[in-house]
């Protein structure tokens, strides 16, 4: 559970760390709607290039990026093999009942698998580089024209950053609630499936308790200090938009203008 | 059962950029039947170190013998269990692991794991329940409707109705309020002395050391930097203080009294002695006096 590094945030200091998050989030998702535009040979390599000088600008351990792609081979694997077998087109080497190994197959899964991991990657860099913090400030500010039709960005800002802050004091407890409950002898991972079940109820019940315990006291915690939902809110950490940002933007746009070229 | 550790270290989230050192290279031995105390400063390692006395982590390198089974960083998770009947862990803050509907079923819940049929786990439970002070009015109850203390309480009775050779206990009277914390280290001390059970307890409050351990280590940064009985470890109050550890009270007192010119012979660690020493020396003065 510990080396599960999706959602993680390593701390930096390059250039990709300091982005604004509002600019790294938009253009994430840009990004990866522009891999969908992405059809031949030499957009893929564009597309590719440029991912990884994303990926060396952060100065990360390449082996994080690995793990973040690891979790998701399977399902990278299995996207694989139905392309390959189902596509059919150009020529065909092999045949048997309704499967099928032609050319345009295995063009098509070396272009999906491409996708996938180019969009992994992308992903993985935003939530390597970008602190949930910053995730949620950004959110919020993005979502700031939503206030116009009433809906309650702060509360569900804070929400958000109340969510991720928690996401690694559960992890924890779950290991300590596990291991507390191995002591007294639940064997995890053994057993028919039916007493696999049965033993998640003493980890989920306590684990379910001391997250209402958590909120309980957050709550008494921030209306000892003052908070009211209805009071509009200032934040500590202005984000601030610098050159690196419009710099990256420009970065961005000329991807695009350059897999309009190649693209078939 | 005796357990060995061999130059054992234990990292966190090795391989990550979060990798921490819990333990670095220990060797200690823990004899059987023994009274054993951990202590030291917060971060130390002391919890880290106990749950390796049963193999809830296994050491990134070294080896930990427990009784009869070796435990290497290549061990693996399986057939773990007839060894955790014998080693009862009692964690931190214990009362974190309730979760039945009732008292008597989530006590119930260790021997029935290991085997127990239904209605002798039932009757362990009831026996454990008794040693911690818990009622039979209590049995029936939802552990989560009880106060903080009897949750640790049931908690403690959980894994004593596993009957372990060996009791580990992590700092178990943290949060009590004073007679309960004396009634629970008299249980511990009981179970010692009358069936012969191990116990090893991590503890930051300096009395129950002098009070009831025979052998003390202390942890300081995941290294093991000293061990030996409690008036070895209490000779040297500077460095204790170094390692942010204290005297006992009784030994603290002594040595002020020596400072304002009473001739106590020796520093004494528990309340008994310290007043033996001083009747000692006043009954002949007020003698002295009365002629
Ligand atoms: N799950 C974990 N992940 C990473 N590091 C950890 C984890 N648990 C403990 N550590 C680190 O290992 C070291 C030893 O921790 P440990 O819990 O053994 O200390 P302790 O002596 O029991 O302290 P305390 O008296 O507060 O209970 C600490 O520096 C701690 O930060
Ligand atoms: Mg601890």
């Amino acid at each position: 559970m510990n080396k599960l590094m999706i959602g993680r945030y390593l701390p930096g200091h390059s250039v990709v760390h300091q982005m604004d998050p509002r600019g790294k989030m938009v253009l994430t998702f840009y990004f990866i709607c522009i891999v969908f535009m992405a059809n031949n040979i030499w957009s893929y390599l564009v597309l590719g290039l440029f991912t990884l000088g994303a990926v060396l600008l952060t100065r990360l351990k390449l082996i994080y990026f690995w793990r973040g792609i690891q979790p998701a081979i399977i399902l990278i694997l299995f996207t694989l093999l139905i392309q390959v077998f189902f596509t059919r087109g150009g020529q065909i080497y092999w045949q048997w009942g309704p499967f099928a190994l032609s050319s345009a197959g295995v063009v098509n899964a070396w272009f999906i698998f491409f996708r996938l991991v180019i969009i992994i990657c992308m992903s993985t860099l935003l939530t390597l580089t970008t602190s949930p913090l910053d995730i949620s400030s950004a959110l919020s500010s993005l979502m700031t024209p939503l206030k116009w039709i009433r809906v309650p960005v702060d509360i569900i800002a804070l929400m958000l950053s109340i969510a991720l802050r928690f996401v690694p004091t559960l992890m924890d407890e779950t290991v300590r609630i596990m291991n507390a409950q191995r002591a007294r002898g639940v064997d995890f991972g053994s057993g028919s499936l039916l007493q696999q079940i049965k033993a998640i109820v003493p980890i989920l019940i306590p684990l379910f308790v001391s997250a209402m315990h958590h909120a309980e006291d957050l709550d008494d915690a921030m209306t000892a200090r003052g908070y009211r939902t209805d009071a509009p809110r200032t934040t500590y950490r202005i984000i601030q938009w610098h050159r690196r940002d419009t710099l990256s933007i420009i970065a961005f746009a000329a991807l695009t203008v350059v897999i309009f070229f190649v693209r078939a | 059962m005796e357990i060995v550790l061999d130059h054992v270290s234990y990292t966190y989230q090795a391989g990550t950029p979060f990798a921490g050192d819990g333990l670095r290279d220990v060797s200690v031995t823990i004899p059987d039947g023994s009274y054993t105390a951990i202590i030291g400063q917060t971060g130390s390692g002391k919890s880290t170190l106990l749950q390796h006395l049963n193999a809830l982590l296994k050491p990134t390198t070294g080896t930990v013998r427990i009784g009869d089974r070796e435990i290497t960083p290549k061990t693996s998770n399986k057939n773990l269990k007839p060894l955790r009947a014998k080693v009862g862990l009692v964690f931190q803050f214990a009362e974190n692991q309730l979760f039945e509907e009732t008292v008597e079923k989530d006590v119930a819940f260790g021997p029935k794991n290991f085997g127990v049929p239904e209605k002798e786990a039932l009757a362990r439970a009831h026996r454990a329940l008794d040693l911690v002070g818990i009622g039979p009015e209590y049995y029936e109850n939802s552990p989560f409707d009880l106060s903080g203390g009897q949750m640790r309480r049931v908690a403690i009775a959980g894994v004593l109705a596993m009957t372990p050779e060996l009791l580990i206990l992590d700092e178990p009277t943290a949060g009590l309020d004073p007679k309960g914390r004396t009634e629970l280290m008299t249980l511990f001390e009981t179970l010692h002395r009358e069936q012969g059970i191990g116990i090893v307890l991590v503890t930051h409050q300096m009395e129950d050391v002098a009070n009831y351990a025979e052998f003390v280590l202390v942890m300081a940064d995941g290294h093991l930097i000293k061990q030996g009985p409690p008036a070895e470890i209490f000779s040297d109050p500077a460095w204790l203080a170094e390692h942010h550890l204290g005297l006992p009270r009784a030994a603290q007192f002594a040595r002020e009294l020596r400072a304002k010119g009473l001739p106590l012979p020796d520093i004494p660690l528990t309340e008994q002695a310290l007043a033996a020493e001083v009747l000692a020396i006043l009954r002949p003065r007020r003698e002295a006096d009365h002629e």
